[in-house]
């Protein structure tokens, strides 16, 4: 269960992250955007208890899943007989920091509600502020900087003031997301003038987290080899890809908010901002996926002998012949290793197997794509039916989503779910035939007006979640780093097909048209990366 | 924007089904002896130095050989030496091949498998 117990941990990493974010960004957001608002504004006092609601539901997820995080590692190191060693773990420094962080968190959950009762009560306010200071200083003993043998203490106060960053701009953007909830019936004016305020703050967050960042990345990196050859130098450079795509949807915020305080214009702040801030806030949230994994790798500066060179990466990436024939069926059948062993070796047959699935799947998710294509150049009506092509997807995924397994090899259907890996082909699979007959009846225009349309950017962007959380690196072994070079530009497309989509639906015409553009390209593109998908 | 709770539920399976691989946080950077090794004569201990300061007492040592006999390592206190190293004392071994399990904690409180392979000569 060690794998399970790994993967939650993660998981609850992530969600500490956010909850870090909501909570004491939360906090900076009310004290430099809502409060200096709030004299004689009624809107603007229902949007801070609004806010404070928020903070308290961060602050109380924090603990939640700081405790839960932490219970994680003693499962991951319970013994054969699966007794867990808490006595032992609690007894660790780690442990100690981690609990010192739940009480901030829930010294900060208190002040909250005293807040939301007393919002004008200053004793509340400082009692907030300093448990939100406390929280972030005491985070700072459970960081990656605190196990290294050097610069321990300049990698932990880096780190922080990283992560302040981060809490600034994402905690800034899922407020600001809870106050257009609140006022976008009402027309309040409060809502381009707390955007006004939150811009120079969301610069400085961004520069904060951006500066402490380079710090950090070359303090664990150390060089070019080291960045794009490892695990680690990779999700960092995929959390960079999407930072900057999150950073020109805010850029977009930034203009149409300075174009509202130079003209008073409020149809871009009203129309477009809101979708815009929607987006920042799915890619936001993927990128403190990704920073949880990243601190789950070992940094690049510690991978010596497995590290991959620039023309092995490339080789990785580059087009070949793609593999449409199957290894001859007998013989794979033969050799194949069982599904139950998680950690067996590849061997010969199993990789072509593996890249006939993933070439064939690439030239069928390639066509989908181009009729997507097709379909938003307005010339072809028959084009519209393109979600149809994902059932091929899914025929051919029943097929050879398991290959020594149901329907075509010999392990049984019911026999092999008791394997993740096979719940979650088989899952994938019946979302991917889903998602072709719904997203088909959205574009005929059966459910083009339900919520069922927002099913396809959902699926991406999970996905594209997954992709990027879910490290192949197991002993950070260079071949299976190389897989993941491909996995971790899938997991980029998906999440671009993903917030494109969701621009397309929720921007109006004609601004809708080039997100719209993003996602079938983004979608074209995956069909390639899959078509050329090599093992080594 | 309100999603359907079938199709939240399937993303969420989906999620918790998908822990088929583990991260490697802790890593071993110098072995003695190394991953691989084929030696003429058996160790009489193995050491490891990882790239991270570890919990020491939270570590657990299996040694097999030839992949299915267990061998009962002596009782140790890796409370012992640097922080980012372990010495694992070992029993007189047979001519075989051995894989070493250890489960590390790092001080940063990732826990972390891991395995050294070594054969010993006839």
């Amino acid at each position: 269960m060690s794998l399970l117990a790994s993967f939650l941990s993660v998981l609850f990493h992530s969600l500490v992250l956010i909850g870090m974010s909501v909570a004491v960004g939360g906090l900076i957001f009310l004290l430099a955007v809502l409060l200096p608002l709030a004299k004689n504004n009624s809107d603007a006092q229902n949007a801070i208890k609004h806010s404070l609601l928020i903070l308290v539901w961060g602050s109380a997820l924090l603990a939640v899943a700081q405790i839960l995080g932490l219970l994680m590692e003693p499962w991951a190191l319970a013994d054969e007989s699966g007794v867990w060693p808490i006595a032992a773990f609690f007894s660790t420094g780690f442990a100690h920091a981690g609990m010192i962080h739940v009480a901030f968190a829930v010294a900060l959950t208190i002040s909250g509600v005293w807040l939301i009762k007393q919002p004008a009560s200053r004793v509340a306010w400082s009692a907030a502020i300093a448990a939100a200071i406390s929280l972030m200083v005491s985070g700072a003993w459970l960081v990656h900087a605190v196990g290294r043998l050097e610069s321990t203490v300049p990698l932990m106060v880096m780190t922080v003031l990283h992560q302040l960053g981060a809490a600034i701009w994402v905690g800034g953007i899922i407020h600001l997301l809870g106050l257009w909830r609140l006022t976008r019936r009402s027309a309040s004016p409060l809502w381009p003038r707390a955007l006004a305020r939150f811009s120079p703050l969301a610069v400085l967050g961004v520069v904060s987290l951006t500066l402490c960042g380079i710090y950090l990345w070359w303090s664990f990196i150390g060089d070019w080899e080291g960045l794009i050859g490892t695990a680690y130098g990779v999700m960092v450079l995929t959390k960079v890809a999407l930072l900057l795509a999150a950073l020109a949807l805010g850029a977009m915020n930034f203009f149409l908010t300075r174009r509202w305080l130079r003209l008073g214009d409020t149809q871009g702040i009203g129309t477009r901002v809101p979708p815009f801030v929607e987006a920042e806030f799915n890619i936001v949230i993927i990128i403190l996926l990704v920073a949880a994994a990243l601190t789950s790798l070992p940094p690049s500066i510690d991978v010596t002998a497995e590290k991959a060179t620039p023309a092995e990466v490339w080789s990785a990436l580059k087009p070949g012949i793609p593999r449409l024939i199957p290894p001859p069926r007998q013989e794979y059948l033969a050799s194949s290793t069982s599904s139950f062993d998680v950690f067996a070796l590849q061997n010969d047959f199993d990789k072509r197997q593996s890249e006939f699935n993933h070439n064939v799947s690439g030239l069928l998710v390639l066509i989908v794509g181009l009729a997507a294509l097709l379909d938003r150049t307005g010339k072809f009506p028959w084009a519209r039916n393109w979600p149809l092509l994902f059932l091929l997807v899914g025929v051919f995924l029943v097929l050879v989503g398991e290959p020594n397994g149901w329907p075509l090899g010999y392990e049984g259907f019911w026999e092999t779910m008791v394997i993740p890996s096979v719940i979650q082909h088989r899952l994938a699979t019946a979302v991917v035939i889903g998602l072709a007959l719904f997203e088909w009846r959205v574009r005929i225009g059966g459910l083009a007006e339900t919520r069922w349309r927002y099913a396809f950017p959902v699926l991406c962007i999970t996905g594209g979640a997954l992709l990027l959380t879910h490290s192949h690196t197991l002993l950070t072994i260079k071949y299976q780093f190389l897989i993941e070079v491909s996995h971790s530009l899938l997991g980029f497309l998906a999440v671009m097909m993903g917030v494109g989509r969701l621009l397309e639906l929720r921007l109006p015409s004609p601004a809708n048209r080039l997100p719209g553009w993003l996602w079938a390209i983004s979608l074209v593109l995956t069909g390639f990366v899959l078509l050329f998908y090599r093992e080594f | 924007m309100k999603i359907p709770k079938l199709f939240i539920a399937a993303l969420i399976l989906m999620f918790l089904t998908s822990y088929t691989s583990c991260w490697a946080h802790a890593i071993v950077i110098e072995s003695n002896p190394r991953e691989g090794a084929v030696l003429k004569q058996a160790p009489d201990r193995v050491q490891l130095r990882f790239n991270v300061k570890i919990e020491k007492a939270l570590t657990r040592i299996t040694l097999t050989k030839d992949n299915k006999q267990v061998v009962v390592l002596p009782k140790t206190d890796f409370n012992q030496g640097a922080p980012d190293r372990l010495e694992v004392p070992l029993p007189p071994l047979e001519p075989g091949n051995y894989i070493m399990r250890y489960s590390v904690l790092a001080a940063d409180g990732h826990a972390t498998q891991g395995v050294l392979r070594f054969s010993i000569e006839k």
